[in-house]
């Protein structure tokens, strides 16, 4: 398309819905929890922070709200030192949201961004929960796969435990995910990788830990995999896709 | 003190929580106190990164409290330059307030900290372990300003931040309040100065520190070949130092393998490459295998060659970290925190420590190295 | 006959790659066949029907037409043209796209390109999303490739240099621009591909593509990628592979408003509402807000948290997108002028200590190696500005200047790349020749 006829389409198109769209200036006129704010500009600011970091902490106010209040706050992390004078009190914020919320998405959300910081408070909560110390605020496939954000985190013992105990799919699948930080796991992540009574998905994870730790280990298991015709479609696609792209390290 | 931790009383945190509450170890001459800042002492084994580094500062604020803080300053001068936990920066910043000398160089660390820590600000609770923040209570940059604020010679940095924060929007009000007050009180001067300029890098013979015992440990290079300790050190004056490349922190490893390329290219530039030996060991030899050691070094211009390598031990690491007596704890998957560690070895094998844990210049030690 | 046809964006191994912004050329008879004086030859479109298509002119144009006729003379010498891609015509796939010489009506001469731009991720073929996912996932080779460099620059401790302040547009731009060269190194068919959150995009987390996690909130937010999905193996630190968990409904874009008790508050707003943000870049630049952050936390997962966010890859086609709607602005308000503070400026509420690396002639980190505090003290994770196959720009260390030209209205040569809806178009004061 000519420019300048292109130029004349983007221009009238913004035109028309700036006349037909006093919407657009309805919701930049009255935007901010809790404060009158005229315009976008204005709702990036310390008093609208300031006032949704109360929300974000107060257990009486509407989940829904509060869900609003922790996204407005995290978009502003993204302003890097502006919103850094708010930074400390959102994280106490966060901390009370994720303990005090009888909502699951908003625990959830505030456990996410603190797992996101390896914030020792959610890690210890999150531990309490799957260890019965404490209340669960998550399922145990959630809380493990928030802790294992830390590959420093310690929580290997855990990860064994859960493998032994449980069998629900995706928590064993996180536990397999976890252990791939692990060196000492590497047996381990091996017998899962290739026992064919395994969960496909706890086989997939395993096979992705096990790559990171032993590369020997794994082309060797993927060899048998794809040689034997007794195993399944599925962990052969995902060793044939490593073994065919990824670099021999 | 500490609240109720679940733990036993013979376990090592609830040995260690005792010791800091006894009162014949009150005057800290007696080592065990200090011990306790070890990177390798009990209390922290096991333990991830993010909980040792909690732990760590909550032991350091309480050994401040118990009137140690000058004997901690070489500990606190450490976490001011490389840490990146807003826990350790408090806890530092504690022991500078209390400390009846800093050296001068203490207001210019404080405000490097300072530039760190508050982009990852947050409450601290240094009185209880596990740490439970006061949602009302103070921030590691708040900490970090009441030091400056008690460093002699801390009026410069403090306007230099008044300056920069009202611009940049970095600080929070109440922080503001803080530096305008502290500014206040320091008026137009800042008495000078109470300690020494700066610790400067020297070399400190390690005598209990021996590759004696560890001449038969297994080491393999990036290339994988393998070679014992005693082949690789003796036949010429060697620099060493310890890294893992999962280490978290850049201002730790990742600078020291650059640092320590750095000096072989300057050994180089004065026709001594072939002199010396540079090596770096991996604390985390299970995970480093030889191709890991070879991309950390390429991806740091490590200027691999035959007396320039990265190596790791074939079996456990354990045998090297307690002939060297090597600061670094571990935690169930890998290092949880470890201290900097620069060593000269000469002919003899005798082991003299560089720097003490702290950051240090290639010219130096390149010159340093050249005097073995 | 056999006429010659040299571009100048033609790479040392042959190949040859155009983008919107027009790139010199010249045609010369290499063998005339007994042909004296000048040859009248026309240069016209020669590649697939649904191929890339390319423009021509005599001079540096917006305006080039399909063919264009030149006199060659029989003794060589060369004669210069201009050749740009068509507007809205990019390619699909190498040398889809052909210059062609014709002469009496014969074919003489042939030069197969490809008209490379980034497009719109769902409107990608099933190829070209695989050639990406392919090169990028090649690029992370499972935690072993350079893409390491890319997640460490984007943390916590650089956060001064690329968020809150000025630079936030360029340092991003050229952030963007260093990852798809290293993307091209693998595949050079590659162009990053935009996330257009202001519209719905299932494409983009379809199985097939960046996928969704489990239907099932409590089995966690891992992307369940089908067996064999080249991201399968996708790892950077932590336990990985990637998570990530809409807050929306993906048949539809994230919302342009949320309700509070006190009214609607702006969230992913429309690009049309971007454009409305100002026609001055201290206006424009809070888009870094509203939609930028809020497109970043329309996710659980690392990906809306600043120092995490570039473990998951769909970051690169957000910023994609962000970076395409400062291009956007740029066009539609003639916003390319350096010495204009309506393109660039220092103006805003806060300041950086010394405006270090936001002014218009610093140097940016990582690319210019500082570890001088305020910047981090560290190595940094990458070295100098990857080098373009053909021309110079943006230099091993490049400035925040650099970036802000990318298709060389003022100058003559681009930065090499292009957005699909985002046209050339010279404005007052620009070089035309």
């Amino acid at each position: 398309m000519n420019v300048k006829e292109y130029r004349r389409q983007v221009e009238a198109e913004l035109s028309a819905k700036a006349a037909s769209n006093a919407r657009v200036s309805d919701f930049s006129a009255k935007v901010v929890v809790g404060a009158d704010a005229p315009d976008i500009r204005a709702a990036v600011s310390g008093e609208n922070w300031d006032e949704a970091i109360k929300q974000l902490a107060d257990p009486k106010l509407d989940e829904q709200a509060r869900l609003v209040a922790l996204q407005f706050l995290q978009a502003g992390t993204f302003l890097g030192a502006r919103f850094a004078p708010y930074r400390a009190k959102y994280l106490a914020a966060l901390r009370t949201a994720a303990t005090s919320a009888d909502d699951a998405e908003l625990r959830h959300s505030a456990l996410d961004i603190l797992a996101n910081l390896k914030d020792d408070f959610a890690r210890q909560k999150l531990m309490d929960g799957l260890q019965g110390a404490g209340t669960a605020l998550v399922s145990p496939a959630v809380a493990l796969g928030l802790l294992a954000r830390d590959d420093h985190g310690s929580i290997s013992t855990l990860a064994r435990d859960l493998l032994k105990s449980s069998t629900d799919v995706h928590t064993r699948e996180q536990a397999a995910r976890v252990l791939g930080s692990d060196p000492s796991a590497r047996d381990l992540l091996s017998e899962l990788m290739t026992d064919k009574t395994e969960f496909s998905a706890v086989r997939r994870a395993s096979a992705v830990a096990l790559r990171n730790l032993d590369p020997g280990t794994f082309e060797t298991n993927a060899r048998s995999i794809l040689a034997d015709h007794g195993d399944f479609g599925e962990i052969k696609a995902t060793v044939k896709g490593a073994t065919d792209r990824l670099t021999r390290p | 003190m500490g609240r109720d931790l679940k733990q036993s009383s013979g376990d090592p945190l609830s040995a260690a929580l005792a010791l800091l509450a006894s009162s014949e170890a009150h005057c800290g001459c007696d080592g065990s106190l200090l011990a306790l800042l070890r990177e390798d002492a009990p209390l922290y084994g096991g333990r991830g990164a993010v909980e040792a580094e909690r732990l760590r500062a909550f032991v350091m604020a309480r050994l401040a409290a118990r009137g140690l803080a000058d004997t901690l300053m070489p500990f606190a001068l450490q976490e001011l330059e490389t840490s990146i936990d807003p826990y350790g920066i408090a806890a530092a910043a504690r022991v500078i307030r209390r400390a009846s000398a800093v050296p001068q160089e203490t207001a210019s660390l404080l405000g490097k900290a300072l530039d760190r820590v508050r982009q990852i600000d947050e409450i601290v609770d240094l009185e209880n372990y596990p740490a439970t923040p006061d949602p009302a209570g103070r921030t590691a940059v708040a900490e970090t300003i009441e030091a400056l604020a008690a460093c002699p010679n801390g009026g410069s940095e403090l306007r230099s931040l008044s300056r920069d924060a009202r611009a940049g929007g970095y600080l929070s009000s109440d922080v503001m309040a803080l530096v305008d007050k502290a500014l206040g009180r320091i008026g137009g001067g800042g008495a000078c100065c109470a300690g020494p300029a700066a610790l400067p890098i020297s070399a400190t013979h390690a005598t209990a520190r021996t590759l004696a015992g560890v001449r038969d440990v297994l080491l393999e290079n990036q290339d994988g070949v393998r070679m014992t300790v005693g082949d690789l050190f003796g036949a010429r004056p060697a620099l060493v130092a310890f890294f893992y490349t999962r280490c978290m922190n850049p201002d730790k490893c990742s600078r020291t393998i650059s640092q320590l390329g750095r000096v072989f290219d300057e050994l180089g530039r004065r026709r001594r490459a072939n002199d010396v030996l540079v090596a770096a060991i991996s604390y985390d030899p299970a995970y480093d295998d030889p191709g890991r050691l070879r991309r950390y070094g390429d991806d740091r211009k490590f200027p691999f060659a035959g007396f320039c390598q990265l190596l790791r031990t074939v079996e456990a690491f354990d045998p090297i970290r307690t002939a060297l007596q090597l600061e670094v704890g571990y935690g169930q998957n890998t290092v949880n925190r470890h201290r900097l560690e620069l060593m000269l070895v000469d002919r003899q094998g005798k082991i003299d420590e560089i720097a003490a844990g702290r950051p240090w210049d290639e010219t130096t030690v390149a010159d340093m190295l050249l005097a073995v | 006959m056999i006429v010659e046809i040299a571009l100048s964006t033609t790479e040392p191994s042959g190949r040859t790659f155009l983008t919107w912004a027009p790139v010199a050329g010249t045609a010369r008879i290499t063998n005339a066949k007994g042909a004296v004086g000048k040859v009248d030859v026309i240069l016209r479109n020669g590649g697939a029907a649904n191929g890339g298509r390319v423009v021509f002119d005599k001079a540096r144009s917006d305006s080039g037409l399909s063919e264009l006729q030149l006199q060659l003379p029989a003794d060589g010498t060369k004669v210069t043209f201009w050749v740009a891609g068509e507007f809205q015509k990019p390619s699909l796939s190498y040398g889809d796209a052909v210059v062609e010489a014709v002469a009496a009506g014969a074919t003489v001469g042939r030069r197969e390109l490809m008209v490379r731009v980034r497009k719109n991720a769902v409107k990608l073929t099933a190829a070209e999303r695989d050639r990406f996912l392919m090169a990028i996932g090649k690029l992370n080779d499972a935690g072993l490739g350079p893409f390491k460099a890319f997640r460490d620059m984007h943390v916590a401790l650089s956060a001064d240099e690329a968020h809150g302040y000025p630079a936030f547009p360029p340092w991003h731009r050229a952030y963007l621009l260093d990852l798809e060269r290293e993307l091209q190194e693998v595949d050079d068919t590659v162009a990053l591909p935009y996330w257009r959150f202001d519209e719905p995009a299932t494409a983009l987390f379809a199985p097939a593509f960046l996928g969704m996690p489990p239907q099932n909130p409590m089995a966690g937010d891992v992307i369940q990628f089908p067996n064999g999905h080249p991201l399968e193996f996708w790892k950077t630190d932590g336990a990985d592979p990637i998570e990530r968990r809409p807050r929306y409904n993906i048949v539809n874009a994230p919302p342009q408003s949320v309700p509070t008790p006190t009214g609607p508050l702006p969230w992913v707003i429309s690009q049309n509402d971007t454009m409305k943000l100002g026609t001055s870049y201290a206006d424009f630049r809070d888009l870094e807000g509203a939609p930028h952050g809020n497109a970043h936390t329309s996710f659980r997962g690392p990906i809306s948290s600043v120092p995490t966010a570039a473990k998951d890859p769909l970051f690169f086609l957000l910023h994609a997108n962000v970076d395409r709607l400062w291009a956007f602005w740029q066009w539609l308000n003639r916003r390319h002028d350096v010495n204009s503070t309506d393109t660039y400026s220092l103006a805003g509420p806060k300041r950086p200590p010394n405006d270090l690396g936001h002014k218009l002639g610093d140097t940016m980190w990582p690319w210019n190696g500082s570890r001088k505090a305020p910047r981090p003290t560290f190595p940094p994770p990458r070295g100098s500005f990857p080098p373009p196959r053909t021309g110079t720009l943006p230099g091993p260390h490049p400035k925040v200047a650099d970036m802000v030209d990318y298709q060389g209205v003022h100058g003559t040569e681009s930065l090499g790349f292009d957005y699909d809806d985002v046209p050339f178009e010279l404005n007052a004061g620009a070089i035309v020749a």
